[in-house]
């Protein structure tokens, strides 16, 4: 399994948390460091980026990466502000999320693909929320974002990997890392993504909004250096039929 | 497709009676299994069927409340910037023909305002006032907008309706949200209650289409609760609702559901919402808009409004005065919009939440979104 970098940044977990929703910010900062993740995402519209006594940001175990992403956008125009008003505080890892839709909050593509274009000649590192959309996704490979992150199923419904033959694909096509996030619900969520091959999983409600968020949170650490290791061991083939045991890979 | 208006015409008492003749417990199951949601739910969920499953109503709207908002409350204070008016509204304190102290505040009252509001370290404020065009112009919001973009992240507006060109300017001068209360959907009983500009039932109506398409990303509507069964208002907003959610589909809706206090009129509440039905009404609107805030007032006291704010709400406003200058000391709050039930400070509230495993959150917008 390769190691996971993005945009020069080696990172020792594939478990990413959002730092919303939780009832406390100490109750996050506790779940935060029992993940292990190295990388959490914070709504700018939630903080005051230049203050030092900011009520979450102060709470983020130092050495993580803060990804400050866009949400309360509703078009590029918007998130591209909010980037920059981060980007002013010293924040460059921008997590470009752009939902108009109210009910659902999906991510509109158009506007996703028009930021991330901006955002990436600007020198932003930019980590893109979309469908599973395998061809968004090449396209925002082209205009040099450094991961995709691809929803499992709509942000905080907690249905799993509904899309998963789309993310297969994007797996398989992408060269960027590919991060799921939206809909993970259960740790076993997050096993099946890591096994299917995405380079990391992005969990937020389904930590905060359970009723015992920092024993989520290790249960999820756990399901994730469970894939992890399984994918390592090289699981045996379901099925019946005999392949070969050293597949031809020499390109 | 239908208008909005033919859609409001189209609830009726009639239809609902006949509804509720024939609606059985398992219909209200059905929609409790998430089978459909939006303005058709609505009628299930505050049926006297669904009396019998008060229990599964709760804890479906707890678990829906979690999955879209998690354990944050935000919070806010209203900022009564004007009580002159013009209207007549036979249930407000503000109406015009109550003899009562009126004040327009200046703008350096406003930001005497802002500043003592700010130090109980709030963020979202609410722009109230009358409507009187001799001393409230759309100029002076928009000048009361830009002092207040110098203390708080987030400014909505409780104002007269206005015409599109004039909400584009209250938006480009930094207002993010708007609320308009329809008061009541029925025509009549509207018509029987106001005198005034306020009169015009379908201009109001029409306002949430106007702010959505001037560009508001947060559209607030509300009832007042006791002139009309609630049962009728609650589907009507309903409707109009889902209507906006359709057609402005990147506009946020939220909720309120105020019921009538005393004002200092001698208005007798023709029909008196008790706080069960209040809370069944506002269990439903969790569970048909799920993705919908729902705010509770000060208007209600301090016991219902913690059990709310756990079960379905999100937004509670906080240490609220309804006079013009009543947070910097300038007038006493004794001549309100109406009688607050929770007096708690914002430091209170916020201990009281912290207690009960919830987040108060003061800061959940950025004039970064602002145009």
């Amino acid at each position: 399994m390769k190691d996971l970098i993005i945009a020069g940044q080696k990172f020792g977990s594939r478990l990413f948390l959002g730092t919303g929703k939780f009832s406390s910010s100490q109750i996050m900062r506790k779940s935060v460091i029992v993940s292990g993740t190295e990388l959490v995402t914070v709504a700018l519209k939630r903080i005051d980026p230049g203050a030092k006594d900011d009520g979450i940001l102060s709470c983020i175990p130092k050495g993580i990466r803060v990804m400050i992403n866009t949400a309360g956008a509703r078009n590029a125009k918007e998130a591209v502000r909010i980037a920059e008003f981060a980007g002013s505080a010293g924040f460059d890892w921008i997590k470009l999320e752009i939902h108009p839709d109210q009910e659902y909050l999906l991510p509109d593509p158009v506007e996703t693909l028009a930021a991330a274009e901006l955002l990436v000649k600007n020198g932003f590192k930019v980590l893109p929320y979309i469908n599973a959309d395998p061809v968004l996704a090449k396209r925002l490979e082209d205009a040099g974002v450094h991961a995709v992150m691809p929803l499992g199923s709509p942000i905080g419904s907690n249905q799993g990997l509904k899309t998963e033959l789309m993310l297969k694909i994007i797996i398989e096509q992408c060269s960027i890392p590919v991060v799921v996030d939206a809909g993970i619900g259960l740790p076993s969520h997050a096993s099946a993504a890591i096994e299917m091959g995405a380079s990391a999983v992005l969990v937020n409600t389904a930590i905060a909004s359970s009723d015992n968020p920092v024993l989520m949170a290790e249960a999820f650490a756990c399901a994730v250096k469970a894939a992890e290791m399984a994918i390592k061991a090289v699981p045996p083939l379901a099925g019946y039929k005999a392949l070969a045991t050293s597949p031809l890979n020499i390109f | 497709m239908k208008t909005l208006t033919d859609l409001i015409d189209g609830v009726s008492d009639e239809k609902l009676k006949s509804f509720y003749e024939t609606c059985p417990t398992n219909d209200v199951g059905n929609v409790l299994a998430g089978n459909y949601r939006g303005a058709r739910a609505i009628p299930f969920l505050i049926s006297p069927a669904s009396m019998n499953l008060v229990d599964e109503i709760r804890r479906k709207a707890n678990v829906l409340r979690k999955m879209h908002f998690g354990k944050t409350v935000k919070l806010y204070a209203p900022l009564y910037i004007s009580n002159y008016c013009v209207n007549n509204c036979k249930y407000c304190g503000f109406r015009a023909g109550n003899a009562q102290a009126r004040r327009r505040l200046t703008p350096i009252e406003i930001e005497a305002e802002a500043k003592s509001l700010k130090n109980s370290k709030l963020d979202s404020v609410l722009v109230v006032c009358g409507e009187d065009p001799e001393y409230l112009t759309v100029d002076f919001i928009e000048e009361t907008i830009k002092i207040l973009k110098k203390f708080f992240s987030s400014i909505s507006l409780e104002i007269f309706p206005l015409d599109t060109a004039a909400y584009e300017r209250l938006v480009k001068a930094g207002a993010s949200g708007l609320l308009i209360y329809q008061e009541t959907y029925d025509r009549k009983l509207y018509d029987s209650l106001h005198s005034g500009p306020k009169k015009d039932f379908t201009f109001r109506l029409e306002s949430a289409s106007r702010a959505a398409e001037a560009g508001f990303h947060k559209i607030g509507l509300g009832v007042l609760l006791g002139l009309k069964n609630w049962i009728y208002d609650a589907a009507a907003m309903a409707v109009h609702a889902e209507w906006l959610g359709k057609k402005f589909w990147k506009t946020a809706i939220q909720f309120s559901f105020p019921r009538i206090r005393e004002t200092g009129t001698d208005f007798k509440t023709p029909n008196p919402v008790g706080e069960d039905e209040l809370e069944r009404m506002m269990l439903a609107f969790r569970i048909a808009f799920p993705a919908a805030e729902i705010s509770i007032s000060t208007r209600e006291n301090r016991e219902f409004r913690d059990s709310v704010v756990s079960s379905c709400a999100t937004m509670m406003s906080a240490a609220s005065k309804v006079t013009p200058g009543a947070y910097s000391g300038l007038s006493d709050n004794e001549l309100g919009q109406f009688e607050i039930r929770d007096t708690r400070e914002v430091s209170d509230i916020c201990s009281n939440l912290k207690n009960s495993g919830l987040d108060p959150v003061m800061k959940d917008w950025d004039i970064a979104l602002n145009p």
